[in-house]
């Protein structure tokens, strides 16, 4: 059994990706209300987080290659962008910051699997060749048939975000729960990376991103704890 | 003795009273019930009616009831005039700071279209360009950010700031437009390459 990809006349990735990341946002603003959080602080902090994910996205994946000059979303960039956002709007309203952590933490496996949807109808992001149950048969640019990378990644992330509500709604200290997350999700997309046909090794340039995108996430929500003194309530 | 004999005498006087006699007694009076004639008058609603000349009366017009409602007394109201002052002049300053970052990634972009033409006079096969128009990049991005925290700031610390307001409704605007202006340039794109065919 395969799965056949039909070729788009227009290409529905951006719209796909755009529409993710505005419901993950819904969600954490949902989040964000159930914790009472006050208004202004959600508006703000959805609105600041959003352009920092969207721009810090579009930003580490401009490339200038022989074809030109190359721009996409990066599902890494963005988690860097969300967590650079809370940070600087943790620091500008000192409202209760964890559970604003807590709450767009919880939302973003949801905006990475919800967007890897664009990818799997774009065709990018795909698996290594593969002919097997469930292939993916693409057409046009990256036309083949591959392994069914892309659903993994949209059932595990889909997944990992009922765990992360489950986390944030049951534990009374919401930085614990983040923290449980982080250590869930990022061996949880390394070992997808080995899916991609961009997979050269047991550690390769993809690899190096995802622990670096990490690093920095991890790097700044302990510099975000240290600088508003948040204690583990 | 004596008492004896005016008991018998009484007894003897004694005459036990006639009982009544239920038939009399219990005898309804049955009365003729008086029917009375009914008078039929004449329905009211087959009188002539008797119209009278309404009564115009110039209305008076008053002053409402209700009031303007009044502007909430916020606590930056109660500041002396020099320090709402001074609070203005901080949040035109950051508002300021903003306009300046919010623009100048438009500069950056030009200077990134300045190392892509050099790329194809002289940069060819090196690896310089593609290093500064990712460091050019992440400058304009940082800047894009920038002045948004900034105007966020303003919007925050100086909720009174008219200009921080109009900034924040600007910016709005501008991402949007650029959100939609993006979508509709690639399906035209798309439109204009499917032409090609």
């Amino acid at each position: 059994m395969t799965i056949n990809i039909p070729e788009f006349e227009h290409s529905p990735y951006s719209l796909i990706v755009i529409a993710s990341v505005l419901t993950g946002f819904a969600a954490a603003v949902f989040l964000m209300r159930k914790f009472k959080v006050a208004k202004q602080t959600i508006l703000y902090t959805s609105l600041l987080t959003l352009i920092c994910t969207l721009v810090i996205s579009l930003m580490s994946s401009v490339e200038l290659t022989g074809n030109g000059l190359e721009l996409g979303f990066s599902g890494l960039g963005a988690v860097v962008g969300m967590a650079l956002g809370i940070f600087l709007s943790g620091l500008i309203f000192k409202d209760k910051p964890e559970y604003v952590l807590a709450s767009f933490a919880a939302a973003a496996p949801l905006m990475y699997g919800l967007s890897k949807t664009g990818c799997l109808l774009a065709g990018c992001c795909h698996g290594k060749p593969y002919s097997g149950p469930f292939a993916i048969v693409n057409h046009g640019i990256h036309s083949g048939s591959f392994f069914p990378a892309q659903l993994v990644d949209m059932t595990v992330f889909i997944m990992l975000h009922i765990i992360a509500l489950i986390l944030i709604l049951k534990m009374e200290n919401k930085l614990k729960a983040v923290y449980i997350l982080i250590a869930i999700a990022l061996p949880v997309r390394f070992a997808t990376e080995y899916l991609r046909y961009t997979n050269t090794g047991i550690l390769d340039k993809g690899q190096i991103k995802v622990l670096v995108a990490g690093a920095i996430s991890v790097g700044i929500v302990v510099l975000w704890k240290r600088l508003l003194k948040v204690n583990n309530r | 003795m004596d008492n004896n004999n005016n008991i018998f005498n009484d007894w003897q006087n004694y005459q036990p009273q006639q009982a009544p006699d239920p038939q009399q007694q219990y005898q309804p009076q049955y009365q003729q019930p008086q029917y009375q004639q009914p008078v039929y008058q004449q329905p009211p609603y087959q009188q002539q009616p008797q119209y009278q000349q309404p009564v115009y009366q110039q209305p008076v017009y008053q002053q409402p009831a209700y009031q303007q409602p009044q502007k909430p007394v916020r606590p930056i109201d109660l500041l002396p005039p020099e320090e709402r002052a001074a609070r203005k002049k901080k949040a035109n300053t950051l508002c300021i700071i903003s306009l300046i970052l919010h623009f100048s990634p438009f500069v950056i972009i030009g200077a990134l279209s300045g190392v892509l033409e050099s790329l194809e006079t002289g940069f060819t096969g090196t690896s310089t360009a593609p290093a500064i128009v990712q460091i050019l990049g992440y400058i304009g991005g940082g800047a894009y950010i920038a002045s948004w925290v900034f105007m966020i700031i303003a919007r925050a610390k100086y909720s009174e700031s008219v200009f921080a307001k109009v900034l924040m409704w600007v910016y709005l605007g501008i991402l949007s437009i650029s959100i939609i202006g993006t979508i509709v340039l690639i399906y035209m794109c798309a439109i204009l390459l499917n032409g090609c065919h």
